[in-house]
């Protein structure tokens, strides 16, 4: 007789055991009330996850995007880059 | 006459109605409560995890693709409760695993222990061993299920059953050849005593920090 033997004997009798007696109805349905917290709204969770993945993408983007070569874009730069009164007359000059 | 069905009731409940939860609760709390003796024995205890089961598969409801038994579904579900609770209460163990477990098996064949008796002597004895190899044997050996369904009941892969149940069956052989008692049964075709002084001389016994508890 081997242990797994053993193992199975006394499960086999221990399966003769009566059933248990109990009631849990009222306290899984107390349990219930009681988890029924307000919790996260899931599609607000969802979008706001889209967002977030969105703003990340584009500033990915823009940073590895290469410096702009045409003059407009140049000025752009040269805007954002310095606010010097120098930059703004050559804004207005034609 | 006019009881509603599992369906008609799970239907509901998933539309929040609470009354039809509770009848599929009052239907199916014996057979999960009898699951659950298998993870604890103290009522108190067994009535607390049946009442998780039931807590936990209400909130997977909306997971229940109806294509089975509720019964065979939530039983997965009552395993799964019950594995974490052991593995719960093994972390939470502070003196660690019993030396002396098989003190308290009473001096007679095991015909005559009677069902409860039974029972509690496959918990205490269960009990040495870490969680995955207690759940493993109790699923294979103790309540008798194939490697398909022991795998379903645990979420486990099937090949991960059949290589935890190698280990966890060595593990048992060592324990019991530890302590004499699988010696004693082997000569009494499984008549456990309870007391040490029968082990006979020739089993080998293992040193007190040999490897039958680690993980």
């Amino acid at each position: 007789v081997n242990e797994t033997e053993l193992l199975r004997r006394l499960g086999d009798m221990a399966g003769d055991e009566s059933d248990p007696t109990l009631d849990v109805t009222r306290q899984v349905k107390q349990r219930l009330r009681q988890r029924r917290m307000p919790s996260v709204d899931r599609k607000l969770a969802f979008a706001s996850l889209c967002a977030c993945t969105c703003a990340g993408i584009a500033v990915v983007v823009s940073l590895s995007a290469p410096p702009a070569s045409d003059s407009a874009s140049a000025l752009a730069q040269l805007v954002t880059s310095s606010t010097a009164p120098d930059v703004l007359l050559r804004l207005v000059e034609p | 006459l006019n009881e509603p069905s599992d369906i008609d009731d799970l239907a509901r409940s998933l539309l929040g109605d609470g009354e039809a939860y509770g009848r599929l609760v009052a239907r199916y709390q014996v057979p999960i409560a009898r699951r659950m003796r298998a993870f604890a024995r103290q009522p108190q205890l067994i009535e607390e995890l049946v009442q998780e089961v039931f807590v936990e598969a209400y909130y997977s409801l909306g997971r229940y693709r109806g294509d089975g038994d509720f019964g065979a579904w939530l039983s997965r579900i009552a395993t799964r409760v019950g594995y974490r609770y052991w593995r719960r209460r093994d972390c939470s163990r502070e003196t660690g695993y019993q030396t002396d477990w098989w003190r308290g098996i009473p001096d007679a064949p095991i015909e005559e222990l009677g069902p409860s008796r039974a029972a509690e002597l496959v918990c205490t004895l269960l009990d040495q061993l870490p969680p995955r190899d207690r759940l493993v044997l109790q699923l294979l050996h103790v309540d008798g299920h194939g490697i398909a369904e022991a795998a379903r009941l645990s979420g486990w892969s099937q090949t991960r059953v059949r290589v935890q149940a190698f280990r966890a069956r060595a593990k048992l052989r060592t324990l019991l050849a530890k302590s004499g008692v699988r010696s004693l049964a082997e000569a009494a075709e499984i008549e456990l005593h309870a007391t040490t002084d029968k082990r006979p001389a020739d089993v080998h016994v293992l040193p007190e920090n040999s490897e039958v508890n680690s993980e």
